[in-house]
């Protein structure tokens, strides 16, 4: 099976640790960046500037892998184009207190992972009020359209959609490490940055995760 | 190791991503407990079911960039402080400055009322002659009103001034300032304060009302009057005034008492003060601010008042910052002990029974006080009183040698009046 994230953004002399967006660096050519290309550093400055221009080029740059987490956490299309402008424009408006101290892609993830994980809070809440409504009987509905039985999920014979749907079950804290770490290739270390947390705080979510989907998946091995 | 701590690693070791220096120990227990080689046994199952799962991500969507530019060009980008314009950054500095200038002119008087002792009736002041000789040393000046005679302070120091050099013979009023203050205000020259202090009411000694019983209370002086007080003493205004402590006693042992001690004073000053040096002829009149009309209100003084303030020592000095303290912290039993045991090692009895009076008004209920006040009263000449304390005193419960104490001081003194 190809792992469509190893495909994406390499770039000369970069590790597998792609998927993610361009010049990770930041200083441009001297580390790696492609001839011709100028660094993200650079587009950084000319944004703080002013130019916006350079600024849609980091939109270029980050757009996969910003969206390669947030379409993996929310469920439609329209609700990932809205988060992955609304990061793009939060990180736009916050570029002047950007500082050469981190990563652009440490920096503009963190923004990412703060906005999805805020926009998931907030579309909980709204989702509890209308499925809580008994007149709609929208939640039994979402219930049953979302979530098949275990049993309904093998006869299907798709163990990936199987992991999906494990996956989605996990709480956001937890889903969002996992969905960086197994399917953006990000390390420990770099989760840590984006979400400001210690490096033991990601493993333990990361264990936590991995105990939870290994009791789902066993259980829907059991119920085929 | 246990297997709590041991398990946050369990994850980088199923990945092969554990530190070299954690790798071993964690082997060694894997290896040694069952229960964690089984969680690791589960964990690897998951991560290898994660690694091998395809779940895609979206692509995005073509016009995303677009997209974003539009709404980029509809929004301000927030500058940081650092980055700021130059008119943004003079705009927000000339707004604080603008911000300290409303808060100091609206805070500054308060401080500086904070600063000053409150005002007291009796504050002289005095309208010295023109060409008075001055003490040595000290820088001659008049306030621009020519009510108060003004001299430089040392920083640091408690000094009293003898304000009778201004007109020699004439009276005398004490002047001070507290260590390490600044000038009060309206003090007509920067570095000096001069103060007259407010116990030190000739006019009052004079007439012989009630404000013989300041003098002991005027910090770090001792003042002589020339006059004999006479007439009964008046109502308390003070509560470590005299009167407050006459209004408890006899009036008559108590003026009694007031006599002897200025006659003892017109003695000495007679004996022993030599005629200070000044011009010849009728002394200048002095003024003195009314007691109640306040400083504007400038009445003239009998001319047979005499006073001389004689300068502290530090344990005078020790009394006179306690005393200012006292003025700032009226109710302070911290300030109120501190000072009685300044007065009791002076033997100033008087102030010592007003001190301790104080302290069994805010603490009625304290036995020691009352035990203290009796005491204070029998130094202070005044049995009946001190019978009172102590009785007082055993009510309220002392214990072992006090209460012993206290019945032995209190048979003695229902004794005295039989013998």
């Amino acid at each position: 099976m190809t792992n469509p994230k190893q495909e994406t953004n390499l770039l000369p002399g970069e590790q597998p640790a792609a998927g993610r967006g361009a010049d990770d660096t930041g200083v441009g050519k001297a580390n790696g960046c492609e001839p011709g290309r100028d660094s993200d550093l650079d587009l950084v400055l000319r944004a703080q500037a002013g130019e916006a221009a350079a600024f849609g080029e980091l939109v270029d740059r980050y757009q996969k892998a910003v969206y390669g987490i947030v379409s993996r956490m929310v469920h439609t299309r329209e609700d990932a184009d809205d988060l992955v402008q609304d990061v793009f424009v939060s990180a736009y408006q916050a570029i002047g207190s950007f500082r050469r101290d981190a990563k652009f892609s440490t920096w503009l993830h963190a923004i990412a992972v703060n906005t999805t994980l805020k926009r998931l809070k907030k579309m909980k809440r709204q989702s509890t009020v209308s499925m809580d409504d008994p007149a709609t009987g929208l939640a039994s509905m979402i219930r049953a359209e979302n979530n098949p039985s275990p049993a309904e999920s093998l006869r299907e014979n798709e163990q990936n959609k199987a992991v999906r749907r494990a996956v989605e079950s996990l709480p956001d804290k937890q889903r969002i490490v996992v969905v960086m770490h197994y399917f953006e290739q990000y390390s420990c270390e770099e989760i840590a940055a984006a979400l400001k947390c210690s490096v033991g705080t990601v493993w333990s979510r990361l264990h936590y995760a991995c105990k939870k989907l290994h009791a789902e998946l066993r259980w829907l091995e059991q119920g085929c | 190791m246990r297997c709590a701590k041991f398990r946050k690693y369990l994850i980088p070791y199923a990945e092969g991503s554990l530190p070299p220096q954690l790798l071993e120990r964690v082997e060694r227990h894997v290896t040694a407990c069952g229960s964690c080689a089984q969680e690791l046994s589960s964990l690897s199952q998951a991560v290898e079911a994660l690694r091998q799962a395809d779940y895609p991500a979206m692509e995005p969507a073509p016009d995303l960039r677009s997209r974003v530019m539009a709404q980029i060009a509809r929004v301000p980008v927030r500058r940081p402080w650092w980055q700021a314009s130059r008119l943004q950054t003079y705009s927000a500095a000339a707004a604080g400055l603008l911000l300290f200038a409303i808060v100091g002119t609206t805070m500054w008087p308060l401080f500086t009322r904070s600063r000053q002792a409150p005002p007291r009736h009796g504050v002289e002041q005095v309208a010295p002659a023109e060409g008075t000789p001055v003490q040595p040393g000290l820088k001659e000046g008049f306030s621009p009103d020519r009510k108060v005679r003004t001299a430089p302070v040392e920083p640091g120091t408690l000094s009293v001034e003898k304000a009778a050099k201004a007109a020699p013979g004439e009276r005398a009023a004490g002047a001070y300032r507290e260590a390490g203050t600044a000038p009060k205000s309206g003090s007509p020259e920067t570095g000096v304060a001069f103060h007259f202090e407010p116990g030190i009411d000739a006019a009052k000694i004079a007439d012989g009302s009630r404000g013989e019983k300041k003098l002991p209370s005027a910090p770090g002086v001792e003042l002589y009057a020339g006059g004999k007080p006479k007439a009964a003493p008046a109502a308390p205004t003070d509560s470590l005034d005299a009167a407050g402590l006459a209004s408890k006693t006899s009036a008559a042992e108590h003026q009694r008492k007031m006599a002897q001690k200025y006659d003892h004073a017109t003695e000495r000053i007679e004996d022993s003060t030599p005629e200070p040096p000044g011009p010849a002829g009728p002394p200048a009149p002095r003024q003195v601010a009314d007691p109640v009309g306040g400083i504007g209100n400038i009445a003239p003084v009998r001319e047979r008042e005499e006073a001389d303030v004689r300068f502290g020592t530090s344990a005078q000095h020790d009394v006179l910052a306690l005393e200012l303290k006292l003025k700032e912290f009226p109710t302070s039993v911290t300030v109120l002990r501190a000072l009685l045991t300044k007065y009791t090692e002076a033997g100033r009895s008087e102030d010592e029974y007003a001190v301790v009076e104080r302290l069994t008004e805010l603490d009625p209920e304290n036995a020691g006080y009352w035990l203290a006040r009796a005491q204070a009263a029998e130094r202070a000449e005044m049995p009946a009183t001190a019978r009172a304390c102590y009785r007082r005193a055993v009510e309220l419960g002392l214990k072992d040698a006090d209460l012993e104490h206290a019945k032995a001081r209190l048979k003695a003194l229902e004794e005295k009046p039989k013998k």
